[in-house]
């Protein structure tokens, strides 16, 4: 049982969280930055611990304030949200280490899925689609490099085995970029993540992205919660998601879902996690697994009526998994809107003081936000300050419901992306669904949307 | 005694307020001065002195005294000097000191005895 949390996180996420904890009688401890005294999950929290000066660095990724934060509240777990420490396998392992209960999957699940080229391995031999690709890391052979990448076929695309989110990959097109774009990747890779390695995959033209949230206790049991499609993105950074994917079957989910599952049996998987697919021509490619809480993760929760983060602290607890696959149900379609703030079209920030807010609301709407009339949204941070998400019977009852969402929401003193996402919900493309990754991006570079 | 003794002696003197320690025995007498002569209780130190507040650099619980200091706190107000140790923040085994910023005269602590406090909290503040 646990009786008191740390939330090393901030935002929307730290409240999502609190929220758990308090539905399932935990007391919380919100740690936070200087700049973020004044944030809603702070004054709601039952314990708070300022941890540090505006910089991540010196507060929401500062470990040993973090750690000390727990210590002197008595705390016994810390939840790490997403973002910041949530994938630090080193910070796993140092809270376990002092005694206290990550909740989260084990340091070494994280530091293997963190490293790409392990985790590829890990999923091949657990039986997981994977993109062709070079199966380990490349060396500095250019001739076998080639061969490589003959064998796959052009376009190929290099990529660090520490990345992630868009950052350290080249895509090459032709064998006369190959050298340049390895050597530019290892150096790169070696100055972003401090680990020069990388590996060749095929490079796919339009896929989709398409994820499973699985849930797993570590103690033999897991499931999944069936898929996201989070194909509108920009700058890799995901703008809208949806469950289910338009157009995947129930026959592809419970195929695609059940080796995520198996998978997740195999590496004695425990608690929350997303395997990451591109979705091509009817067939999923392996990307990478998220080891933790996604920022998408309402929309699994809508369709299926499962709390995903009271299951994430229930696994912390020990606890097996409180349902069954066969208990997971897909009703409805659910859509969520990130709301940043910034320039809806030119995506400056914009941060500055909340003169007010009024959340949307009405059938099928949930607004998770940490907004409130007098916040100020400071600048150092990320710049998502609100997800609305809309649930319907169908994917059109959805959409027509997130219009009026998004239409009633008032967000005064900042820019938000609201009118990015008004004009995207008129958009033909993504009326229809299904749309590739680079949807959005092809949109923009052709001067859709003008200026807001 | 040696001269690592006298000082801190002389640590414990500033700290408490002592501003002089006569000594005398068959063999004669010492006279031990506090130091600093500007850490000494003056009748107008706060004109001298800029207001302001002795802050938490970490998280902790705060520790008027170190654990194994069995004399009592020293009494408010008290005169400091710029890095002399004025209480402690405990993090399980681990006591950070924390130290006066400036030279002048703290009130009592702003925190109750074993309180938590976070980074930035002020501790005491200076008259």
């Amino acid at each position: 049982m646990l009786d008191k949390v740390v939330i090393a996180n901030r935002g929307e996420i730290a409240l999502r969280i609190l929220r758990a904890c308090h539905v399932l009688g935990i007391k919380t401890v919100a740690v936070h930055s200087t700049v973020d005294r004044n944030l809603k999950h702070v004054g709601m929290a039952d314990e708070s611990v300022c941890i540090g000066p505006p910089p991540a660095a010196e507060s929401y990724l500062n470990v040993p304030a973090i750690i000390a934060a727990a210590e002197v509240t008595d705390a016994q777990a810390i939840h790490p949200g997403y973002g910041f420490l949530a994938e630090s396998a080193d910070f796993a392992e140092r809270v376990e280490q002092s005694g206290f209960v990550f909740i989260g999957p084990r340091a070494d699940t994280i530091r293997m899925m963190g490293d790409k080229v392990e985790a590829i391995r890990a999923m091949k031999a657990a039986g997981v689609p994977c993109v062709p690709g070079s199966g380990g890391p490349l060396g500095d052979d250019l001739a076998e490099n080639m061969r490589i990448a003959r064998d796959i076929g052009y376009p190929v695309i290099i990529k660090a085995s520490g990345g992630g989110g868009g950052r350290g990959m080249r895509v090459v097109h032709t064998e006369a970029h190959l050298a340049n774009a390895v050597s530019m990747t290892k150096s790169e890779a070696k100055a972003a993540f401090g680990n020069d390695q990388v590996y060749m995959e095929k490079f796919l033209e339009n896929p989709r992205h398409v994820e499973i949230q699985v849930l797993a206790d570590g103690q033999g049991h897991a499931i999944h919660l069936g898929e996201r499609d989070c194909s509108m993105q920009r700058r890799h950074q995901k703008v809208v998601e949806e469950a289910p994917a338009p157009g995947i079957s129930e026959e592809q989910r419970q195929a695609i879902g059940k080796v995520c599952v198996e998978a997740c049996l195999r590496i004695n998987y425990r608690g929350a996690g997303t395997f990451e697919f591109l979705y091509e021509d009817g067939r999923f490619y392996f990307i990478e697994m998220n080891t933790r809480l996604q920022v998408e993760h309402p929309v699994t929760e809508m369709v299926t009526g499962v709390d995903i983060v009271r299951e994430q602290l229930r696994i912390a607890m020990g606890e097996h998994l409180s349902l069954a696959q066969e208990d997971v149900a897909f009703s409805g379609h659910a859509i969520e809107c990130r709301i940043n703030a910034e320039d809806a079209f030119r995506f400056t920030p914009s941060p500055g003081l909340v003169a007010q807010f009024v959340a949307p609301g009405g059938p099928g709407i949930r607004v998770d936000s940490h907004l409130y009339s007098g916040y100020r949204v400071p600048p150092h941070y990320d710049s998502l300050v609100a997800k609305i998400i809309a649930h319907g019977a169908t994917r059109k009852e959805a959409i027509a419901r997130m219009r009026r969402a998004l239409q009633e929401a008032t967000i005064d003193g900042i820019r938000t992306t609201i009118p990015l996402h008004l004009r995207m919900l008129e958009e033909q493309g993504f009326v229809v669904g299904g749309f590739d990754i680079h949807h959005l991006e092809r949109l923009l570079q052709g001067g859709w949307g003008g200026q807001s | 005694m040696s001269g690592g003794d006298i000082e801190t002696l002389q640590a414990l003197m500033r700290r408490h307020g002592i501003a002089e320690v006569l000594y005398e025995d068959a063999k004669g007498r010492v006279l031990l001065p506090a130091g600093r002569s500007d850490a000494l209780p003056s009748p107008e130190p706060a004109a001298r002195i800029s207001p302001g507040k002795i802050q938490a650099s970490h998280a902790g619980l705060f520790c008027s005294r170190h654990p194994l200091d069995d004399m009592p706190a020293a009494a408010a107000p008290r005169p400091v000097c710029k890095g002399d140790i004025v209480a402690y923040l405990q993090v399980g085994a681990l006591l950070r000191p924390v130290v006066a910023p400036q030279d002048g005269r703290i009130g009592p602590p702003l925190v109750a005895e074993g309180a938590v406090t976070g980074y930035c909290s002020p501790l005491f503040a200076y008259l």
